[in-house]
Formats: structure tokens, sequence, C-alpha cells
């Protein structure tokens, strides 16, 4: 499914939830295409009777409209900056659309529901190193790993209230960036559940990864880890202790 | 694959039947915008003590004049310089290396970058003038609303 890259991923529900009986309100998809890595987490909002639905959603969708953008490519088409900024762009532009579209699809097994029921965030991000383009609509952030463990904080999570993909000015709100970096070693998605954990602050603005977080990750992605062991990891009490909500992490590296 | 919700996932497999997505490719590179900033955390990221660190990057701290290469051009700092970061030229992300004195510019900060022929990334330097951000500014800059502001 995703040959050339090794895989970490686990959602986790947030104590709160937990301790409500509730599931977890997030979801990731990963997938592969052309030759291209493409990884998708989003958080289901608190409060919204079908968030964890619209989550799935969004990033079943997401990855599934990045395979069939990436399937249009011919040996003519050349990746650099401008394609992957168009294709990216395009994601923006039709991905709420999408969402709605699909939403009134889902009319019979939800009757009903409005859009906002539906309201989560998405995190998406297309690796064919040296290239590596991500979107975002809301609070999620991109982490990367470059040379022999340099991190940087790509995307870092959104200010103040989350847009949701369901939300009327999803596409505007929506953030996307194109990366060159010739020696990436690694790419991690995160829901909003883990920034005290892996981001360090400085007056209240994100300033890079958290190294004795990211870093022991993506050494675990390098080796023989699982997506059980990082499960484990988001569901301990170190890590539950100083988070309330839910949390999900997409951790990859190439082979 | 799929993470929470069991149910959920069985659900758009059929919603997804009926969905297509239409996609218009008609934006270009404008479309890439810089990142933004982040809400304040209720603590500080925890050390956890189950890995090392990874090794401390060496200082390259040097007041020399920015090498000759590619011409010199203006960034702005996408992932904090310390020393290396990501700077964004051209719409682009790229890795850069500080290697001006003291602290570089925080996100959304304007540096000089220069590339050496062949080199994949870019070396930063302070530029002079009214668009140039410092450390010192940094927070102002954020507070004003800049890239990487958290209002």
């Amino acid at each position: 499914m995703t040959a050339g890259w090794r895989v970490l991923s686990a959602a986790v529900a947030g104590v709160d939830h937990a301790r409500r009986g509730q599931a977890c309100q997030d979801s990731f998809a990963v997938g592969q295409a052309h030759g291209a890595f493409i990884a998708a987490v989003a958080d289901g909002g608190d409060g919204l009777r079908l968030s964890a639905a619209g989550a799935t959603f969004a990033t079943t969708m997401a990855v599934g409209a990045v395979r069939r953008l990436l399937s249009a490519v011919t040996e003519q088409t050349t990746r650099d900056a401008r394609y992957w900024g168009d294709l990216v762009g395009d994601l923006a532009e039709g991905l709420p659309e999408a969402f709605r579209r699909l939403i009134q699809g889902t009319a019979y097994l939800f009757p009903e529901a409005e859009a906002r029921d539906f309201g989560a965030t998405l995190t998406l991000a297309i690796a064919d190193p040296p290239w590596l383009a991500v979107l975002s609509i809301g609070d999620g952030f991109v982490v990367t790993r470059s040379g022999g463990g340099h991190l940087d904080l790509l995307l870092p999570p959104e200010c103040g209230g989350a847009a949701f993909v369901s939300s009327p000015g999803a596409a505007a709100a929506a953030h996307t960036l194109v990366a060159r970096i010739a020696d990436l070693t690694g790419i991690a998605l995160s829901t909003n559940g883990l920034r005290n954990l892996g981001l360090v602050y400085e007056n209240a603005i994100a300033q890079h990864p958290q190294p004795s977080f990211f870093g022991p990750i993506f050494t675990r992605a390098d080796g023989a880890a699982d997506g059980a062991d990082l499960l484990r990891l988001l569901a301990s009490e170190q890590v539950c202790s100083v988070t309330g909500g839910d949390k999900t992490l997409v951790v990859a590296v190439p082979q | 694959m799929l993470g929470c919700g069991i149910g959920a996932s069985l659900v758009i497999v059929a919603a997804l039947g009926v969905v297509i997505v239409e996609l218009r490719r008609d934006v270009g590179l404008g479309r890439v915008r810089p990142a933004r900033g982040a809400a304040a955390p209720d603590a500080e990221g925890v050390a956890w003590g189950y890995g090392p660190e990874p090794e401390a990057e060496p200082e390259p701290e040097t007041d020399a004049e920015p090498e000759p290469g590619s011409g010199p051009r203006e960034g702005r700092v996408l992932a904090a310089l310390r020393p290396r970061g990501l700077v964004l030229v051209d719409g682009v992300a790229e890795p850069a290396d500080w290697r001006g004195l003291g602290e570089a510019p925080g996100r959304g900060g304007a540096v000089l970058l220069t590339r050496s022929a062949g080199a994949d990334g870019w070396l930063a330097w302070p530029l002079t003038g009214p668009a140039a951000g410092t450390a010192r500014d940094r927070h102002a800059a954020a507070a004003g609303g800049s890239d990487g502001a958290c209002p």
C-alpha cells in the first residue's frame, strides 16, 4: 500500500472523551499513487454529533482525490514547484465542495443532518521527495525531518477557532505550501491534540518541533516499530496526563 | 489504514460511491501561502526520556560576506533557523542555514539568501532595511498579525 515508505500511525481518544464514554473523533488515512506518498489526518469538532464521520470522510476523500489527480500525470508531466502548487491549490478549491456533496450523498444514512454536524479539520501531505506539498484546513500541523535528524515545523497549527472542511469559507481558509527538501528523511502529520507535547512555544507562538518527542518517534519509524507501538505511546499516562483531546499522528519515513 | 470509527468507515465506503470530486485546475503558485501561527498551549512540551535527543547542530555563525553563486534573493523565514530551518523563496519552502551573527529572524522575518552552485539549500544572512525581521521584533510582528502570528 505504501511501498517505499515506512509508516506509523495511530489515533487515540482523548481523556475527556474516553471518560465520557465517547469514541475518538479523529481519523487518518494514508495511500500512495504514482510514486508519491499521501497522508491525511482530521480532527472532528468537539460537540458536533457527526464529527467522527466527518473526520473519516475528510481523510478518505482527500487521499482519494490526490490519487485521482496524480493518475492524470503523464510521462510528459514535469513535477516541479508549479505542478505541486497547482495540485494543492486545486485540492484547496475542490475538497470543501466535494465534502459537501459527500454529505449530501449520505442523507439517507444521516437524515436531518446538516453540513456543520460533520465539522472536521483536515491536514494533508503529499510527499514525492524532494517535493512535499501540504494543505491544511484547521489546526493540524506538519513536521519534517531532514538529513540526520534535523526537525522543522513546516506548517504550524492554526490560531484560534479551527476552520472545518464543512465550513462555508473552507476553501479560503485553506493553507497550502510546497516545499523542496533534498534530504527529506521523514514527515509527521498531527491533529492539534499533540501540539502541547510535540511543539515548543515561545510567547504563545509555535516555534519548532519538540526534539525529545519527535526525534524518538521518527527513530521508531526508522526501525521495526509498528502502529501498535505508536498507539501505546499516545494512549500512555505520560501523554494523556497533559493532553485532554483526541490525538492522531501519522509518521512516515522513506525506506 | 483508517483511524477511529469502524462504523464510520463502513459508511464512507457507501458514501464515496455517490460522489464525484470535481477539482478545478485553474490556480497557480499564487495558492502557495506562507504558514501561520499557533494558539497558546496549555503546557510546554515535555521531554519523554525514552530516547536520546538529536545532537545539537554546530553554530556556523560568521560575519563573512555572502558567498557568490546564484544571485542574492530575499526570502522569509518559514521554520526557525536554528541555524538550519526553512525559508520561503519564490513561493517554495527550502532549507536554509543561518550565517548571520546572533539570533536569526523569527518566522516571517526577511532574510537575504545566497546559494552556491549545485547546493541543495540556501545560506541565510541578515537583511538590512525596513523589510528585515529581527529576533527582537519577532513577537511584535506576530502580535500585528504577520506570518506566524497568533492574535
